[in-house]
């Protein structure tokens, strides 16, 4: 029988960081024969409009490049800011934000926690988790006012203050998660199923990682000890000592799959707590803001002319982000990396060679999207049959049953 | 140090020691020569109960000598890449800016190196480092449809973030005659301009 | 909320993002988990536009996705209405002045019911929902109308 060449669009609609992503892969069989990577689909111009616009409304911007990362791209902007202005932030306002920071890290491995389950076909798994995930949203409300797009740091501190209630507040979630953590483990990492599904899948090997310019959980589940907290500490975590978490670490060795990630992913938010705890338990009193009008801050900022870069370790990886001043009240030069922008760069040789129902672990790996993969079939080629991404999700949950019987046999 | 010698042997096979700033200024000196126009060390203090010193490698070379200094990096240890972007001031030349960070994997010891070289509007033109690092792709990729600067050697040329049915000789981050600013959809109007109309009251 | 009684079935939504930060998207998904929990009133996320009822789109539009968004609006079948969630779907918001964005949306395909917010809360969603239901009613009985 000759084989017939399928093309499959996944994408574009596809709620992702930076961009909505089209992957077209052409598959022989059950393998993936060829791979091609559309970006771009929510390709808004932010460094454009930046470049227009005054500091504070361009940090309320870099907010919006990505929802769930929300603070990460603030926290490398005010970082770059304050270097090029040469302010410092106050101790208590260096605390307050690592603290922010790793709720929001929290937040978001448990959505990609989720979203692994869901396209592994674990969907009571996928509601357990987020059920979990609406604890830390609480907290974050409570401390920021709102779920998503916090907007509550500022160059040269935070917005909002941290109250005693608060602290109690951050105390009972740290215990909450030390217990859904271990239930967790429990659940994804000891599961002979999850294990079958995962392990192999998506593999990246710490020299492939390394070219391929990969980071954050991605680059460190391959066994790279990269961790901006750890290499260029900034705030309280100089304080702190973070070190990267890797698998070696904590089982002896990386393999770089699907199942170390998830191992990374599920540590890290243990290592968030732990971060979250000593900010708290070590909180210096004073004040939050270096320069509390913003009038004389953008004054400030007018009369300066310098560059400088800075980073943070989102969730995803390390977001850069470089800044010049000149002459302006606004970045006469900003540019952004998110994580996203180099960690997209694995699909290719990843998705090469896998099979159909690896499709979405191989996309959901590097945490690109949320739970909802539901996209359109918009696209077809003379040469191929267009097939929709529910027939991959299908095929991915097949071959999750088929391990299941198989493991329990 | 177990950690060091593992990333020292990812760069060029024998274990060696870490340098420090100036012995990587020393050593970009040395390749560059001349073409080492300016440089400085820039150092930043973070924490705050620990201080701990961070240092960054700003240095302004030749075009001619990129290149050669992107390989020198190389050769001290593989780095990660941070970022490639320009400044176009809407003069003559872009002012293409590259960023490198060595030493990764080291607690507090990464070391960013930025480069910075003028590029004459009359030849956008510079080779590409996707040969020793595949993963700069992207960002050859956007470099090249954002400001219009071609990369020698580069195999994908599709654009990266625009559409594919982009104008030609459009470039969003140019401030001369191929920027962007009459593509612009203003999409409501900013409180400045209702202000001056006089509209406010509406 | 007055009776249903012509529009007699479960809502399918079909949820379309645009250009928008992701922080409308992630409350949206976040409106069918257990702590919102929108299925309970039958309200059911969708994979194909051609099985949905309702629309929901967020961002402001990038250039390239005008078209596409015009397709998945004409592959519903009638009745349909079509919700906006966030601020920069409805009005541009804080991208009101890029080069690659055409929105807000009700120039590209016609709107039904806007939540503004930035994000919305998911409480604002399903309420959203809850109204375009109205509307669908109303269509319906249009639509019924015509028939007899």
């Amino acid at each position: 029988m000759p084989k017939t060449a399928y093309y499959i669009p996944v994408g574009p609609i596809h709620p992702a960081l930076k961009e909505p992503i089209r992957v077209e892969a052409e598959i022989e069989g059950e393998k993936v024969v060829k791979v091609d990577v559309k970006r771009g689909f929510a390709h808004r111009g932010i460094e454009y409009m930046g470049m227009k616009r005054n500091a504070i409304q361009t940090l309320y911007l870099s907010e919006r490049i990505c929802g769930i990362c929300s603070i990460s791209h603030p926290y490398a902007f005010v970082v770059a800011a304050e270097k090029a202005l040469g302010i410092e932030a106050p101790p208590r306002a260096q605390y307050i934000r690592p603290i922010i920071a790793e709720l929001e890290r929290i937040h978001s491995h448990l959505l990609w926690l989720g979203v692994i389950a869901h396209e592994m076909g674990f969907d009571s798994l996928l509601f357990w988790i987020w059920k979990g995930r609406e604890k830390v949203l609480d907290i974050l409300e409570l401390l920021t006012g709102n779920r998503i797009n916090y907007s509550v740091f500022m160059i040269g501190g935070v917005r909002r203050d941290l109250k005693e209630s608060h602290i109690k507040a951050l105390k009972d979630m740290i215990t909450y998660y030390w217990e859904f953590t271990e239930k967790m483990k429990e659940i994804m990492l000891s599961d002979p199923v999850y294990k079958a599904r995962t392990r192999g899948v998506a593999q990246l090997s710490k020299e492939l990682a390394l070219k391929l310019n990969v980071v954050g959980p991605t680059a460190r589940a391959a066994g790279l000890r990269m961790d901006i907290r750890q290499d260029m500490p900034y705030d309280a975590y100089a304080d702190i000592d973070v070190r990267a978490v890797v698998p070696q670490d904590i089982v002896g060795e990386a393999r770089g799959d699907a199942y170390d990630i998830t191992m990374v992913r599920i540590y890290e938010i243990e290592q968030s707590l732990d971060i979250i705890e000593y900010c708290v338990d070590n909180l210096p009193e004073g004040k939050i803001l270096a320069i509390p009008n913003y009038v004389a801050l953008l004054a400030k900022i007018r009369r300066t002319k310098g560059e400088a870069i800075g980073a943070h370790e989102a969730p995803r990886g390390e977001v850069v982000h470089y800044l010049k001043f000149d002459g302006r009240d606004g970045p006469s030069v900003w540019k952004v990396i998110a994580p996203s922008y180099n960690n997209i760069n694995s699909w290719a040789p990843l998705l090469l060679g896998a099979e159909v129902a690896d499709i979405p672990i191989v996309v959901a790996y590097i945490d690109p999207c949320m739970c909802c993969n539901d996209r359109v079939a918009l696209l077809k080629t003379p040469e191929g049959k267009v097939l929709g991404y529910e027939y991959i999700h299908k095929k991915a949950v097949e071959k999750t049953k088929r391990i299941e019987r198989e493991v329990k046999k | 140090m177990a950690e060091a010698g593992e990333v020292g042997k990812r760069a060029g096979g024998e274990e060696r020691m870490n340098m420090n700033a100036e012995q990587i200024l020393e050593k970009l000196k040395e390749s560059l020569g001349n073409a080492l126009l300016t440089y400085e060390i820039k150092e930043y203090t973070m924490g705050v109960r620990r201080k701990r010193t961070l240092y960054e490698i700003w240095a302004e070379i030749d075009k001619s000598a990129f290149r050669k200094a992107v390989e020198t990096i190389f050769n001290i240890d593989y780095p990660h890449l941070h970022f490639i972007t320009g400044e176009d001031t809407g003069g003559d030349v872009i002012k293409m800016i590259y960023s490198f960070g060595i030493y990764h994997g080291h607690p507090g010891g990464e070391i960013s190196i930025t480069l910075k070289f003028d590029l004459p509007k009359s030849e956008l033109v510079l080779p590409t480092i996707t040969d020793l690092m595949i993963g700069a792709e992207t960002n050859e990729r956007e470099i090249r449809e954002m400001l219009g600067v071609e990369f020698e050697g580069l195999k994908n040329k599709r654009h990266l973030f625009l559409p594919d049915d982009w104008p030609e000789g459009k470039y969003p981050w140019r401030r001369d005659e191929h920027g962007v600013d009459d593509m612009v959809k203003y999409m409501h109007k900013s409180v400045k301009e209702i202000r001056k109309k006089g509209e406010g009251n509406a | 909320m007055g009776k249903l009684t012509n529009f007699k079935r479960s809502l399918w939504v079909f949820h379309a993002s645009g250009g928008s930060c992701n922080g409308c998207d992630i409350e949206i998904i976040a409106a069918l988990t257990p702590r919102y929990d929108a299925e309970r009133f039958g309200i059911k996320l969708v994979g194909s536009p051609r099985h949905a009822d309702v629309l929901l789109v967020t961002g402001a539009i990038p250039r390239d996705f005008a078209d596409k968004l015009k397709r998945i609006y004409e592959q519903m079948p009638d009745p349909k209405a079509v919700i906006v969630v966030g601020n920069c779907g409805t009005s541009g918001g804080l991208f009101y002045d890029s080069y690659n964005l055409v929105g807000p949306i009700d120039e590209i395909i016609p709107v039904d019911v806007y939540v503004p917010g930035c994000p919305p809360r998911p409480e604002a969603i399903i309420d959203a929902v809850v109204k375009a239901w109205l509307k669908l009613e109303k269509l319906e009985k249009e639509l019924e109308g015509k028939k007899e």
